[in-house]
Formats: structure tokens, C-alpha cells, sequence
């Protein structure tokens, strides 16, 4: 059975996008969440998930603020890769410092990108 | 000037007509003047037709040059209509050469005649050697409010500049001809209101100059400096002049009157000046003000030594310090000659900017110069003044007699005390108003790096998606697109990837402009910042056929691992995009406690001599076509000038066609220390804390 991932962002395009590249390309299992909320009930109705890919501009509950909410209600150890679009390398600083397994800049390569979240969810408890 | 005061100044018929004449000659190529400033690019001529009705004749005769006429005008004259412009000028700039030249000749002959006497008749001729100063400065004062019609407050400076200058001029006059007859007249004559006139109208006139809206604090500053300067200056006057002279007494009531209104008149000459020098004005007064300043300085310097001898009887009509009385009305005439000089009215006309600050009606006219929302900053070149007023005053009080019997001690400790608060008050605001710049400029960098973050975050994004789509479709996920349709979505996305990388390196060389990239120094591994850039790279490399070879000594280099990478990224990349297929690309470290030099050597075709100069600059590729073949954005090597420079190093490059190139940089080494790296100096002083590496901006 095909490891379970949580995607979430708020625009849809890259739900469809990311989503057909990690399960096409990739080989896991995709939930998606368009909201921090969404995800937060994604976790409690179909969690366990073996990775959360999490947007990090979204109204609302932002990505840093959905991560702390997912913690909260028990992530496990499932590493969590921000999605940013904020390519700076300060901003990647400010995300690795919140101690998640890495930082996936877009635009992204949909065909490289599940390899790279392989890599990066190997690189094992960062 | 004083009591039974003798001196003066006259006309120069010569140079004044001369000034006329030159003046005169320059219409029809005044129209032309202004034709490159108003007609920098080709309007189209509806515009211009429809700006030329509703402007001056001057400028209608602008435009109708602007634009071809008819079929004798001969084409391409643009380029050559900027000759007899330049020809005019030069004319122009000749003519005033004479005149500085005429001054200075007048000046000479008279210091001559101050040392030598080659003529008898010192009062007189002491005397009337002031009035052709005065003439001169009048007449030219004339011609500049004349040449200032357009602009109504600063004809009317003008105007009143040439009403103080003929109150002098008549003055002086009518005590020549008391020297001349040597009648010793009652005092006071009828002379002295005219000299005084001369003050009212000089400080009228100077309040008539345009004044830049400035804030509360900055008008406060400026009282202080005032202040302080008058304080410091009335100060000596009253001890060297006013005193003693309200204290000799003896005459009726106006005599005396008339005897302090003389120094009383130069406090207001140095309140005056004091305005001239603190105040902002419009920069096409800027050099006629400083004229003006100098003459007043000349002036107060003069009247303090002059009611000094009249005090004390060893004034007489042609001393030596009349020279200075002369310098005053050279200097006041120099001021207007100086606005008449070539440029300084040019723009000056309806709808003008310059003309509306200066108290011109319309106000929707659109500013097409720069120029024109110039004023003059005085704070830096004036900040000092205060002080020199402050240690000049009591230079001058405690140097000289200081058991004086008009000057108790207690007014001069009081004088002191009140000079102190003033300059601790100055010192107090300025400190705060530097605080609250830095502050604003700390601000102002925040809110530029972070339109350019956001700017960034919305350009990525719809590119996010495009590219995705375009990456699945390309690479058949979806299932197989039909041949042409294949051929397509590769094109569609190899050029999304060539505008994603152009976002990028737009962004970055806008944050360099923006107040440079904030680095994030660290200690970092030359050998493992190759190594990282290789990898980066080795998949482009093994698809065009390159090789890569690396010999990376391990150096410890002050760096931003990030920022180098990208630099090593461009240059190698650059280097494989321009080799052949089974060329070598040389990657080499080598280094010593001064730093790394960093080399990066390909075999490509190599870069011609007349380009090598410009490789670094913005969209400058050697060939046009590479930015489309090899797929580059042009702002690479300029990214990569930028990062090297702020990292404190150096970037260059060795070429010859045929032979390869060889990119060059350095890095400083890790034992720099933080304090003394450029970029950290340059961080300091936007108030970056980079002490904390932490905590530092990168980017």
C-alpha cells in the first residue's frame, strides 16, 4: 500500500498539479486540503499521514499556524515540507527554523518534485 | 557705516552697457535653448502643437523649430540644431568671462591705488571709487529682475535688490560731494537715511526669496541657528560699536538715534544672512545667493572695523577698509551677472515649475524637469556657522579688551550661557532628527524589500501553475501528446523556465539597487561551495557534453553559502552554455590568509576585447541571439558583480576569441571578522544588526 500524504494549499491549481504529480509520478496516496482548518479535520477523519506538504501563504490560518494547530492535535512523526513561494533565503531560514523536514520553493518541477520530497522526507528527522 | 560716515560706490557705464548689448544678441538663440529641454524625445506633433498654443511666444517659437516646417527645411537637423545651441553658449559663457574679468580688473586697479596712492586726493577719490561698484551692481540687479519677468517673486528679489543697491548708490554720492567740497556737515546728514535704507531694502529683499515648505523641527533648527548667530554676532557689535557709541552721548536725541541705527542695521544684515545661509532655496538662485552672502559678509566685517575707526577717530575717507565696501558691490553685482548667466533662467517661463514655486499661477502645468523641484539644501554646507559665530564672538570679546568699560562681565557670562543653550538645543535637535531619518530609512528599505518579497510571491505563483501543468503534460504523465503538440508544450515550458529564471534575477538586481542584497556572512568551505555548485549544475553539463573538473583546496572564506553558490551557479553555467560538446570546464580554488581566488576556465569561444568591458553590465550579452539559444537572462554576470562586491571581493574576467574565457573572484577569508567586512560596514549602516548571524536578513 502507497504511503499517505496531507497536501494542502488554498489555490486549487496546485492541489490539481501537485496532487497528479505525487501520485502519478510519485507514488502516494493524496488527501488534499484547501484550508488550515480543512487540514486540521483531514488529520482527525483520515490521519495517520506519512507527510504533510503545506502551503505557507493561505488566508486565514497560514502555513506556520496550520502546522502548529496539526501538531498540536498529534502529527506523530510524519515530516512536514513547507511549499513557499517566497524563494528568499531568509524566508527559508524562518521555515526551517520552525523544524520541518524542508522547504520546496515554486515554481516546482512537478516531474523532479516528488523525487526531491523523497530525498527531503528521507533525510529522516530534521 | 556711520555717523558723518564717507564712502562709497558708482557706474560702470562700460560693462553695464556691455551686459545690455549681450544680453540682446542672445534672443534668437534663447528660443533654442530651451528647445533640447523642452523636446528631449520626438512628441508627436499633435502634443506639441496643442502645449505650444496654450504656452509662451518663447516657447511656441520653441516648438515651430521642433517641428519641420516645410519642405526647404533640410532633414536631420536635430543633431546639428545642437551646434549653434553649444556655439551660443559659448558665446554666452565668453561674455561673462569678460565681465568676471572687468571686475577683476576693477578690483586690482583699485587695491593698487590702496597701496600705492599713484593718485592724490585720497578722500576724494577714495570716495568716488565706490560709486562705479554701486552703478554696476545696479545696472545688473535691473537686467536680472528684467530676465525674471516670469516669475514674480523672484523679479520682485531682484527689484528690491536694485532699490537697496540705488540707496547705497545715492548715499554714497551725496558724501562724495560733501568730501569734494570738503564740507564738514551736520550730523546727521542727509546721506545716513539713505544708508539705512539700504539695509530695510536688502533684508526686504532677501524675504522675498522662495522659501521650501519645511517641517516644524527643521523651522525651529533654523530659529536656533539664527539665533545663535545673531546673538553671537550682535554680541561683538556691541561691544566694539553699539556701546560705546550710545554711550559717548553728548549729541541731541536723533544724532544719537541715527549713530545705533548703523550697527543696529548690520544685526539685520547678519539676521539676513543668517536666513540666506540656513534657509532652502530654489537651486537657480543658489549661486547669486552665496554672492549675495559673501558681499553681506564683506559689509558687516567692514562696518564693525569702520564704526570701530570712527569711534576712535583713525577713520578717514579712502582707507584700506573700504576695499571691502568695494568687494561688497563687486560681489553684488557678480550675483546678478551670475543670474544672468546661460541656464539659469533657461526654464523660466509659463507653466514652468521653477516659475510656479517662485510664484507662478499655473498650477497644472506638468513638470517635465527635474530640475526645477531643485532647492537648495542648506544643512550640511551651514551647520557650522552657529559654531563660527559663537567662537568668532567670543574670540573677538575676550581678545580684545576685556576690562572694556561698556562690556560688565555678568552680560558676558549672560551671553554665554544663552549661546550655550542655544547650541546644546541645536546639538539636542539635530541628534533627534538623525535618529528619526535613520529610523525612516530603515523603514523605507523594510517596505522596498518587502513589495519586492510580495511582487516575487505573485509573479511565482501563476507561474507555479503554468509550469507545473506544462511539466506533467511534457513529460507524458497525463498520457501521450500527438507530435506537434509534444513539439509545443516543449517550447511552452522551456520558456517558462527561462521566464521563471528571469523573475528571479529581475528581483534580485532590484533588491541590489534597493540598498544592496542583506547577506547572511558565515565561516564558510570554499572546496564545499564548488562542490555544491557542481552538482547543481552536472546534470546541464552531462546533456551538452561538458565536462566538469574541480580542484578546491579546503579555504575558510567569509561568505553567504547561498549567494556564492549563485554566483558559481552563473559562471559555470555560462561557462557550459558556451563550450562545445566534450569541452572541459575548470572550477579552481586557490587561497592564502588574504583570501580565495576563485576561478572558473572554459575552452567556449571566448569573449571579443570591445566586449569585455561591458559582460557585467545589465542585458548585455555578447550576441543578442544568445539570450534566446542559450536560454540566459543577461542579468547573471551583473547578480554576480553585485554579490562578489558586497562580499567585499572582486570580480573579472580574461578572454580572447577562440581561446575560452576565465571568470575570476574573491572572497575575503573567514577570519575577517564580522566589523570589518564591507558588507557588514555597509549593514551597519542601515542599522542591520548582522552580529547575530541568526538574526540577519538574507536574501
Amino acid at each position: 500500500m502507497s504511503r499517505r500524504l496531507l497536501l494542502v494549499d488554498d489555490a486549487p491549481d496546485i492541489r490539481a498539479i501537485a496532487g497528479v504529480s505525487l501520485e502519478r509520478v510519485g507514488d502516494w496516496s493524496v488527501v488534499t486540503a484547501a484550508s488550515g482548518q480543512e487540514a486540521i479535520d483531514a488529520l482527525a477523519h483520515d490521519g495517520p499521514f506519512d507527510a504533510v506538504v503545506l502551503d505557507v501563504m493561505m488566508p486565514g490560518m497560514d502555513g506556520p499556524a496550520t502546522l502548529a494547530g496539526l501538531r498540536r492535535r498529534g502529527l506523530g512523526g510524519a515530516p512536514v515540507v513547507f511549499l513557499t513561494a517566497k524563494t528568499q533565503a531568509s524566508e527559508r531560514r524562518r521555515l526551517e527554523a520552525m523544524g520541518v523536514a524542508g522547504v520546496i520553493f515554486k515554481p516546482f518541477d512537478p516531474i523532479a518534485m516528488p523525487s526531491e520530497l523523497d530525498r527531503i522526507v528521507a533525510g529522516g528527522d530534521h | 557705516m556711520a555717523p558723518a560716515a564717507t564712502h562709497t560706490r558708482a557706474s560702470h557705464a562700460r560693462a553695464g552697457s556691455h551686459e545690455q548689448e549681450h544680453t540682446h544678441t542672445q534672443e534668437p538663440t534663447d528660443a533654442l535653448a530651451p528647445h533640447s529641454a523642452l523636446a528631449p524625445s520626438d512628441a508627436p506633433a499633435p502634443n506639441n502643437a496643442s502645449r505650444a498654443s496654450a504656452s509662451s511666444p518663447k516657447r511656441e517659437s520653441t516648438n515651430t523649430r521642433g517641428e519641420p516646417a516645410g519642405p526647404t527645411q533640410k532633414p536631420a537637423p536635430r543633431a546639428r540644431a545642437s551646434s549653434p545651441e553649444r556655439e551660443h553658449t559659448g558665446t554666452r559663457t565668453r561674455r561673462l568671462g569678460w565681465a568676471f574679468a572687468a571686475l577683476g580688473a576693477y578690483l586690482a586697479i583699485y587695491l593698487s591705488w590702496q597701496l600705492w596712492h599713484w593718485l592724490p586726493g585720497k578722500q576724494q577719490l577714495g570716495q568716488a571709487f565706490l560709486l562705479p561698484p554701486d552703478a554696476l551692481a545696479l545696472a545688473v540687479a535691473l537686467l536680472a529682475a528684467r530676465r525674471c519677468g516670469a516669475a514674480p517673486r523672484l523679479r520682485s528679489f531682484w527689484l528690491l535688490m536694485s532699490a537697496a543697491i540705488a540707496a547705497e548708490l545715492i548715499a554714497d554720492a551725496l558724501l562724495l560731494r560733501n568730501v569734494a567740497i570738503h564740507v564738514k556737515p551736520p550730523f546727521p546728514t542727509p546721506a545716513d537715511p539713505f544708508f539705512l535704507a539700504f539695509y530695510m531694502l536688502l533684508l526686504a529683499a532677501l524675504l522675498r526669496v522662495p522659501v521650501a515648505k519645511i517641517s516644524f523641527g527643521k523651522r525651529l533648527q533654523m530659529a536656533i541657528d539664527g539665533a545663535t548667530i545673531v546673538i553671537g554676532g550682535g554680541a561683538v557689535v556691541w561691544y566694539l560699536v553699539l556701546g560705546p557709541t550710545a554711550e559717548a552721548g553728548g549729541q541731541d536725541t536723533l544724532a544719537t538715534a541715527v549713530s545705533v541705527a548703523y550697527p543696529m542695521g548690520d544685526l539685520i544684515l547678519l539676521a539676513g544672512l543668517a536666513a540666506v545661509l540656513l534657509r532652502s532655496s530654489p537651486a537657480i538662485l543658489r549661486t547669486p545667493l552665496l554672492l549675495i552672502a559673501a558681499g553681506m559678509s564683506a559689509s558687516i566685517v567692514a562696518d564693525a572695523v569702520y564704526g570701530y575707526g570712527v569711534l576712535h577717530g583713525t577713520y578717514t575717507n579712502g582707507d584700506p577698509i573700504d576695499t571691502l565696501y568695494v568687494a561688497e558691490f563687486l560681489l553684488f553685482a557678480l550675483a546678478a551677472i551670475a543670474q544672468l548667466r546661460p541656464g539659469s533662467l533657461e526654464y523660466l517661463g509659463p507653466g514652468d515649475p521653477n516659475a510656479i514655486a517662485l510664484g507662478q499661477g499655473d498650477q497644472n502645468a506638468i513638470d517635465p524637469f527635474a530640475r526645477a523641484r531643485e532647492w537648495r539644501q542648506p544643512a550640511p554646507r551651514a551647520s557650522w556657522l552657529p559654531y563660527v559665530s559663537v567662537a568668532t564672538a567670543f574670540g573677538i570679546l575676550f581678545g580684545v579688551e576685556l576690562e572694556g568699560p561698556f562690556f560688565p562681565n555678568v552680560s558676558l557670562v549672560l551671553i554665554a550661557a544663552v549661546l550655550a543653550a542655544l547650541v546644546a538645543t541645536r546639538q539636542y535637535l539635530a541628534q533627534r532628527e538623525l535618529v528619526q531619518a535613520q529610523a525612516a530609512l530603515r523603514e523605507s528599505e523594510r517596505v522596498k524589500d518587502e513589495f519586492l518579497s510580495i511582487a516575487g510571491h505573485e509573479l511565482r505563483t501563476p507561474l507555479t501553475s503554468i509550469r507545473g501543468s506544462l511539466g506533467l503534460l511534457e513529460a507524458g504523465v497525463l498520457g501521450p501528446l500527438p507530435g506537434d503538440a509534444a513539439n509545443m508544450v516543449a517550447i511552452a515550458l522551456v520558456n517558462t523556465d527561462r521566464l521563471v529564471r528571469l523573475v528571479n534575477d529581475v528581483l534580485d538586481v532590484e533588491r541590489m539597487a534597493a540598498g544592496g542584497l542583506k547577506l547572511h556572512l558565515v565561516k564558510a568551505d570554499a572546496g564545499e561551495l564548488v562542490e555544491q555548485s557542481l552538482q547543481a549544475i552536472r546534470a546541464s553539463a552531462d546533456a551538452a557534453g561538458v565536462r566538469l573538473c574541480a580542484h578546491a583546496a579546503p579555504i575558510a572564506v567569509l561568505a553567504d553559502p547561498d549567494r556564492v553558490v549563485q554566483v558559481l551557479v552563473n559562471l559555470i553555467g555560462n561557462a557550459v552554455k558556451f563550450s562545445e560538446p566534450g569541452g572541459v570546464v575548470d572550477v579552481t580554488v586557490a587561497g592564502d590568509e588574504e583570501g580565495a581566488l576563485f576561478s572558473v576556465h572554459d575552452t567556449g569561444r571566448g569573449i571579443p576585447e570591445d566586449s569585455l568591458a561591458n559582460v557585467f553590465e545589465r542585458f548585455r550579452q555578447v550576441d543578442a541571439s544568445d539570450a534566446r539559444e542559450r536560454g540566459g537572462t543577461g542579468l547573471g554576470l551583473p547578480i554576480a558583480r553585485g554579490i562578489v562586491e558586497q562580499h567585499g571581493g572582486r570580480i573579472w574576467v580574461d578572454s580572447a576569441v577562440g581561446e575560452g574565457s576565465t571568470f575570476r573572484f574573491t572572497l575575503l577569508p573567514a577570519e575577517t571578522g564580522l566589523e570589518a567586512s564591507p558588507a557588514m560596514y555597509r549593514d551597519s549602516l542601515t542599522g542591520m544588526d548582522l552580529s547575530a548571524p541568526t538574526e540577519a536578513i538574507g536574501a
